[in-house]
């Protein structure tokens, strides 16, 4: 909620995940409980800002890979949201590239968001808790809810 | 869509305005509102555990329940247990089936010790209670304070 006690603007950042794909009927509920907006937004993790320690790489390259991600990504989030938020009218997809965590945080502020949604864990599903939810959590200026993942409830 | 909300506290003046968020929540979604208050492990024998948990109830219902009067709430529990804080409280959000749990990020969020607003580390108890609990957890940052948010 907002200074107003309102929820407009609601973030949910997306890895194209399963995990991530689990916390959107928690998006919609609450977008429809709060009649609030939902800001579908996916980073590409940008390359080019590793240090190069095997000695330098072809800038050219880093942009294809870049380029090619964010081409499957536009693709796969236009899937996504044609089936999840099919019939639901208020929402944006966004795709960035950078951190991702940055990019969420920078993302709060730009577009006024006062909730974030997502999944404990992210992509790779390698620890408890993704790093990306950790650092959101950490600094998130907004409320941020953190919704377990179904592999999680099983056990 | 919450219908049974759970708030976890550490009876703070961080935890006070997370109450405030907790009941606006409660309200507009029309929830059973309960409220978890955990001792942590106590080194006590079973009068004093006893003792102990009834003060603190008293503690919490001084703390909250004029508030939620105030609010026109009349669906709420007031829980106050011994043991690991996290593992209590998400053992009862799996027993009582809740919807969602608020907290705070820590309890020694800078706000709670009389300093800036900016959001520290995640304290243990948050940090556990999110890999444990067997619903959404909803972390209400100290920034959200009125008066005192960011931007």
């Amino acid at each position: 909620m907002n200074a107003a006690g309102k929820i407009e603007n609601i973030l949910w950042p997306n890895d194209l995940s399963n995990c991530s794909e689990e916390a959107l009927p928690h998006v919609l509920s609450l977008a429809k409980q709060y009649g609030a907006a939902v800001h579908v937004l996916y980073v590409a993790e940008d390359l080019s800002r590793h240090d190069p320690w095997y000695g330098g790489f072809n800038a050219s390259h880093i942009k294809k890979i870049i380029n090619w991600e964010m081409k499957k990504a536009k693709e796969r989030l236009q899937e996504f949201c044609q089936s999840g938020l099919e019939g639901f009218v208020g929402y944006s997809k966004k795709i960035e590239v950078g951190d991702p965590a940055r990019v969420i945080l920078d993302f709060i502020d730009k577009y006024s968001i006062d909730m974030v949604v997502m999944c404990r864990r992210g992509k790779k599903n390698n620890f408890a808790m993704g790093g990306v939810s950790q650092k959101i959590v950490e600094n998130s200026p907004v409320p941020v809810v953190i919704t377990p993942s179904a592999k999680h409830l099983e056990k | 869509m919450y219908k049974k909300i759970l708030f976890g506290t550490c009876l703070t003046e961080y935890c006070d305005h997370i109450f405030n968020y907790t009941l606006n929540l409660a309200k507009d979604n029309e929830a059973s509102l309960w409220i978890y208050y955990g001792l942590g492990r106590l080194n006590l024998n079973q009068e004093q555990v006893t003792q102990a948990i009834k003060n603190a109830e008293a503690q919490v219902a001084d703390a909250y329940v004029e508030r939620i009067r105030t609010k026109g709430l009349v669906d709420y529990k007031i829980n106050v247990s011994d043991g690991d804080v996290a593992s209590e409280m998400t053992k009862l959000a799996r027993n009582a089936g809740m919807d969602v749990i608020v907290m705070g990020t820590s309890t020694q969020a800078p706000i709670s010790i009389g300093e800036d607003i900016n959001v520290g580390p995640l304290g243990p108890v948050v940090s556990e209670t999110i890999l444990w609990a067997p619903c959404p957890v909803l972390v209400i940052p100290p920034s959200l304070i009125p008066g005192l948010a960011q931007g």
